[in-house]
């Protein structure tokens, strides 16, 4: 593929990423409670609504760079057996 | 009718003379670097020319007085201040760097620190307009947010400067975004204070343009991504300025991803592109070099130097539309 439309597209993933990651944050996790009363179940649903999140953002960084990684090394072999 | 026609005057007025004073700054500094020794090598020509470094002090003068100018026709004292704080504190990081290298690591904490005038004098509003999700309250996450954005902008642009141009071309680009953002969520201080920082940057570029005739050096970039930095924050654009800014951040994440930890260039064995004997640019296929957004748009197939700068420029380009689009939904 184009590199250029490969990173346009890589673009476009971040778009929808971090527009859907934000809502899935603010609208889903940061909702949640967990059933557990008292301080320690506002300690625990703390805990758990920043663990996910951050989670979810490392999950999207992951696949990010993986696809990233995948697509670049995949070209530089093709050139290093263009050379050879 | 004649409110309107005071207001665009006065930003046509702030425009006018942040592109002046650059203008009319920056060959000066760059004789004045020359004859002291402040040179820097441009590393993608092949007769590997001497380019006078650190003009971009001259981008810092004509920002400071087009917002002194732009005080004078608003009432957003507080905020021209603070963005003239953050912007001055991370060129004054960027000299420190020029003179004597501040380290990898080192770096990035300073630029975190020149956001603390956004704290200290309140500049910030902790209530952020999302897309789609609307008004959010981070009370007590977003002060602990506004020096990581200052560090995060700051630091992405200067490691966007690697080709003639890109710094201040795609800085152009996604300040323009942000100006006609702000115009379209009726936000007036950031409205001026882009006009200012365009107009520094169009004129800087004028001579850093392919092939340069003066390098920003490290005091340029930087405080052009600490203000693109207090812009977003300050004219609450976080959303938009994170999405315009998205080449800036992808090429600052695949570096760091790839090698591990903050670096500097020089402290790179293996260099990502190298120059064909025809003076084009091609990516190494070195396992150890990094990855960076210039080797992977030169990784199907070598590139003039020219070529690559309209391919950043076509990037940031899209990123900048896709901000649009979201202020647009920001909007409806």
């Amino acid at each position: 593929m184009n590199v250029i439309i490969w990173l346009l597209l890589i673009q476009l993933f971040v778009w929808l990423g971090l527009i859907a990651g934000l809502w899935i944050v603010l609208e889903v996790i940061m909702l949640i409670t967990l059933p557990i009363a008292g301080w320690a179940g506002a300690l625990l649903t703390g805990a758990f609504r920043v663990g996910s999140s951050a989670a979810l953002a490392l999950l999207w960084l992951w696949i990010w760079i993986r696809i990233e990684y995948n697509y670049f090394w995949k070209e530089i072999r093709k050139e290093r057996e263009k050379k050879d | 009718m004649r409110v309107i026609l005071i207001g665009n005057f006065a930003y046509v007025i702030v425009f006018s003379v942040g592109a002046a004073v650059t203008l009319f700054l920056t060959p000066k500094i760059a004789k004045s670097m020359r004859d002291r020794g402040i040179v820097g090598v441009d590393v993608h020509k092949r007769d590997k020319p001497e380019i006078p470094e650190m003009c971009g002090i001259s981008i810092i003068a004509g920002l400071t007085i087009s917002v002194l100018i732009a005080s004078i026709f608003s009432s957003f004292m507080n905020e021209f201040f603070s963005f003239l704080t953050v912007t001055l504190f991370a060129g004054l990081i960027g000299y420190l760097d020029d003179k004597g290298r501040l380290g990898p690591r080192v770096k990035p904490l300073l630029t975190a620190l020149a956001g603390l005038p956004i704290l200290i004098l309140g500049t910030y509003d902790p209530y952020p307009v999302l897309p789609i999700i609307g008004r959010t309250r981070l009370t007590i996450i977003y002060p602990l947010l506004v020096p990581v954005a200052i560090a995060v902008t700051s630091n992405a642009v200067n490691m966007m400067d690697p080709l003639n141009g890109i710094m201040t071309g795609s800085g152009s680009i996604v300040t323009l975004t942000l100006l006609v953002s702000s115009c379209l969520l009726g936000r007036g201080d950031a409205t001026f204070l882009c006009v200012g920082l365009l107009g520094c940057l169009l004129a800087f570029y004028y001579y850093n343009r392919y092939p340069s005739r003066v390098f920003s050096g490290n005091i340029g970039s930087l405080a052009v991504g600490a203000a693109i930095g207090a812009i977003v924050v300050i004219g609450r654009l976080e959303a938009i300025g994170v999405i315009a800014l998205i080449p800036h951040i992808m090429n600052a994440f695949y570096g760091l991803a790839s090698v591990g930890h903050f670096f500097e260039r020089k402290e790179i064995a293996s260099r990502p592109i190298k120059i064909l004997k025809d003076g084009r640019l091609a990516a190494s296929t070195g396992l150890d070099a990094p990855i960076t957004l210039t080797r992977t748009i030169l990784v199907d197939g070598p590139k003039r130097e020219k070529d690559v700068v309209n391919i950043f420029f076509l990037l940031t380009s899209f990123s900048s539309l896709l901000a649009l689009i979201t202020t647009l939904i920001m909007v409806m």
